[in-house]
């Protein structure tokens, strides 16, 4: 997928407001510029994947058949599935597939799934809501918990407290999703009984994957925000100037150095939300839950081009948007940018 | 500032796998003192809680589950025209006699005339062609039900409880192929539906003793019991509505998670276990795991002849008689058994035939020394440009036979034969099997009948093909089964097949839940099933 890299979220040479002119002209034109800039991200991700799929093995007829369990290999060879090609529209050019496609996108019209037929959007409307939850609830926790960990980490006179709190987010982000998903199911499902081991039934389904994705959320965020932190401290404003006038050192990190450091943080947010939605697509597969990560696995293996392609879609959206989201964070962080209104240099997008 | 911390993590992680092991161990030895003992008098009540594996879970469509995980839930919604009895044969169900004429090309069943739909329609000739019509309508869409259905020429009601369906071409399987859930009958409301309709979850209604009441896409669904039900077949135990008052589905994807469940109580019955679990399943007594073998064809290598090397019979014999199959067997589950045909076991149409079945390494190497294969420098033989170098194929649920594959790799290894092996997606895997680019295919067919065999090995050799075409169109089971014995030995004996063991089917379940009928397929009927109360 070709996602926006962190360098195009970070603002872009700024020019002052022209005194004299209309704000409202230049509102218009940021938002032209972030809409076609979206378009070019959907496009440029939607184009990537259709050629990838198209170069996997087997396509989605071959894939609903069976296997070996069922149909020998006989059989197999004498079933005549161009029929079948033909009515889910694999039997048409790769040129053609792609352009029915591309103009059902810009329909609205995501098709229907190769596999079992239904509408994509009926798929996403299943899937996408258990996701966001997820996601979502997972964010709601790891923000804070990342930014107190990175506190515990930076403030502490105590070198070894420190240590310990810088130590953990790298430990944990060094673990693989699904092996730390694998041993709370073992631990808090299977072995105390605690909450359920998988599935989305009910609210206490959600406490284990939610609390895996928190961690993770949290584990990343810290890291950053560590290093930044830690930068800030070492500043002549921080480390002298503030000592001086008296400010203690809680004081001086929470009033001067965080808001400082929270620069990079929001420059990887976009990033780490991308790293989160990927660790729901396992967890979602670990925990036996409905949602688009383990929608979009079945998807791939069964070459199911429609799907695939629809949930590309979707969340190159959710990348414009969050990177969206982000430069608005930079306007309201910097006093700045508030004043200056950020112009995409020429040839951009 | 973070110096000598390097080592902390892994301290982390040890401390938390021991952590959780033990706590595990705990659970286990607590969980040791309950237990089975069990009554044999079933109990009214309680919910099911079954996980299964498979493609398309969040279907109810009986047509597109051809798999055993998948079918188990849907052999709750809906009946069949007959049932196959565990030992192969043939009993009324919503049918309640039939003939067969002697071509085996037009079936005449008479039908109950007592049985309803779950919404309401009653179940009468139009509503069973309905139900068939909508399958081969569908083409390609259930393709392996269609497979199954054969070259039906047409449906005809001559009364409103007699339906026949004549044949273009003998269908002798055609019994077998209607006793299974992937041919269970549906409300003529369901077969009105599109195909994407039916698969919504909820939409299929059958006359079964359970109706689906809800689905949750992609992690199950849940079905209710039918109070009304009274037509189950004949050997079933019990004659009326389902003791269970439901059954829950679930979908777990990992099977190590899915037998720790059943392990702590959270589920009553899975299908699909590592050989791991299934060794510790066996020994384990809250647990029960089935010991049938999968009625269909023992597992083994499927062989494609058109392949240089494969395509002599001096090879594939060499082949053969070079496995050793009780090493095989020592890296499989302790309860998998060694292979006696091509056909697993309890397929009805089994034979001994061990006798063609045996290992001989010496005679191997002497095999391929006289037919021409000369050992390379790398060790591999080859003959003109041809080098003995085989790959097998086979699908993700293959893989954790990938141990004992291994065993074969070595031992072939020694007589100068080289195999890969790896796993494919279904669709990188059915792509390479139709066109042929291949050595071997994993052969695991699981329906118990004798059709699988020209399911398989049609259009090989034209010896087989001629009694592929006699079974097809014998009718009689009896007079069938010399004829499956022809076609057994003659696939054994060209090497067509080399058979490495008899697989266990994977079903278990804790010992408070009872599933005292089973079809040949080894599928149980749920209306019988129960639950101990604790």
């Amino acid at each position: 997928m070709s996602l926006p890299s962190p360098v195009d979220t970070e603002p872009e040479p700024t020019v002052a407001l022209d005194p004299s002119g209309s704000r409202g002209r230049t509102v218009a034109r940021v938002v032209g510029v972030r809409l076609l800039h979206a378009v070019a991200v959907v496009a440029v991700a939607y184009t990537a994947s259709f050629l990838l799929l198209f170069v996997l093995p087997g396509d989605a007829v071959l894939a609903r058949i069976g296997t070996t369990d069922t149909v020998g290999n006989a059989d197999l060879s004498g079933m005549q599935l161009d029929s079948l090609r033909a009515e889910v529209g694999l039997d048409a050019s790769l040129g053609r597939q792609y352009w029915s496609g591309l103009t059902g996108l810009a329909r609205g019209d995501l098709g229907s799934s190769l596999i079992n037929d239904r509408p994509v959007t009926a798929l996403l409307g299943e899937a996408l809501p258990n996701t966001l939850t997820l996601t979502g609830l997972s964010l709601l926790f790891s923000v804070p918990l990342g930014f107190l960990l990175a506190l515990v980490a930076v403030v502490p006179r105590s070198r070894a407290v420190r240590s310990l709190a810088a130590l953990l987010p790298s430990a944990y982000v060094s673990l693989p999703v699904f092996w730390i998903g694998v041993l709370f199911i073992y631990l808090f499902a299977i072995t105390l009984g605690w909450f359920p081991s998988g599935g989305s039934q009910g609210a206490a389904s959600a406490v284990l994957p939610v609390a895996v994705l928190s961690l993770l959320g949290a584990a990343q965020f810290a890291q950053v925000l560590i290093s930044s932190l830690r930068a800030e401290v070492g500043k002549t404003y921080a480390a002298v100037t503030a000592p001086a006038k008296g400010a203690g050192r809680a004081y001086t990190v929470f009033r001067h150095c965080l808001r400082n450091a929270a620069f990079p943080f929001l420059a990887v947010f976009g990033l780490r939300v991308g790293a989160l939605l990927a660790g729901t697509a396992v967890v979602e597969v670990v925990f036996a839950r409905n949602g688009i990560g383990r929608l979009m696995v079945e998807s791939v293996r069964a070459v199911d081009l429609t799907v695939v392609l629809g949930l590309v879609v979707v969340l190159a959206l959710v990348y414009v948007v969050i990177n969206t989201l982000v430069d608005v964070g930079y306007a309201l962080l910097d006093p700045r940018l508030r004043r200056m209104a950020p112009v995409r240099s020429g040839g951009e997008s | 500032m973070t110096r000598p911390t390097r080592g902390r993590p892994a301290l982390v992680l040890v401390a938390l796998i021991a952590a959780a092991t033990l706590l595990n161990a705990c659970g286990g030895a607590a969980g040791g003192r309950e237990g089975g003992g069990g009554s044999t008098t079933p109990v009214e009540g309680g919910v099911l809680k079954y996980r299964t594996t498979g493609a398309n879970l969040s279907s109810t469509d009986p047509g597109v589950h051809t798999g055993y995980g998948p079918a188990i839930p849907v052999r709750g919604i809906v009946d069949s025209l007959v049932f196959q009895n565990e030992s192969g044969e043939f009993e009324p169900w919503l049918a309640t006699e039939w003939k067969v004429d002697e071509t085996a090309s037009r079936y005449e069943f008479v039908l109950r005339d007592d049985v309803t739909f779950s919404n309401g329609e009653e179940l009468d000739s139009s509503a069973v062609k309905q139900s068939v019509d909508a399958l081969v309508e569908q083409g390609a869409k259930y393709a392996t039900v269609n497979q199954w259905i054969g070259r039906l020429r047409e449906i005809s009601t001559p009364a409103p409880t007699t339906v026949v369906f004549e044949f273009a071409e003998p269908n002798s399987s055609f019994l077998q192929a209607v006793s299974t859930t992937s041919l269970g009958i549906v409300a003529p409301e369901t077969s009105a539906m599109s195909y994407e309709e039916r698969q919504e979850g909820t939409t299929i209604i059958g006359s079964g003793p359970f109706v689906v009441t809800e689905s949750r896409g992609e992690e199950g669904y849940v079905l209710e019991r039918r109070e009304d039900y009274a037509w189950p077949p004949a050997s079933a135990q019990n004659q009326g509505p389902a003791h269970l008052e439901g059954i829950e589905v679930f979908t777990t994807p990992d099977n190590s998670i899915a037998a720790a469940q059943l392990r702590a109580g959270e589920i009553d019955m899975m299908h699909n276990t590592e050989p791991v679990d299934k060794t510790e399943f066996s020994n384990n007594p809250d647990l029960t795991i089935r010991r049938d073998p999968l009625p269909g064809s023992a597992l083994g290598f499927t062989v494609n002849t058109e392949v240089p090397g494969l395509d002599e019979p001096e090879v594939r014999r060499a082949l053969a008689l070079a496995i050793d199959r009780d090493a095989v067997l020592e890296r499989a589950s302790a309860i998998d058994i060694p292979p006696t045909s091509l056909f697993a076991a309890n397929n009805p149409y089994w034979t001994d035939q061990s006798g063609l079945i045996s290992t001989d390494v010496d005679e191997a190497a002497r095999l391929l020394d006289e037919a021409g294969w000369e050992r390379g420098e790398d060790g591999v033989r080859a003959k003109g440009g041809a080098r003995l170098s085989f790959d097998l194929i086979y699908s993700p649920s293959t893989i954790s036979h990938e141990p004992n594959i291994a065993v074969v790799q070595s031992q072939w290894k020694d007589i100068g034969v080289e195999l890969t092996f790896g796993s494919l997606t279904a669709a990188e895997l059915n792509q390479r099997l139709v066109s042929g680019d291949y050595s071997f295919s994993w052969g695991s067919s699981t329906r118990p009948d004798v059709d699988i065999l020209r399911s398989t090995y049609a259009g090989l050799d034209p010896e087989l093909d001629k009694v592929f075409t006699q079974l097809q169109a014998e009718p009689d089971i009896e007079a069938k089964r010399p004829l499956a014995d022809e076609a057994v030995r003659r696939i054994l004996e060209q090497g067509y097949f080399v058979p490495l063991y008899d697989f266990i089917q994977p079903l278990a379940y804790r010992n408070t839940t009872h599933v005292p009928t089973l079809e040949a397929s080894t599928i149980p009927i749920l209306s019988d099933a129960w639950l101990d109360r604790s």
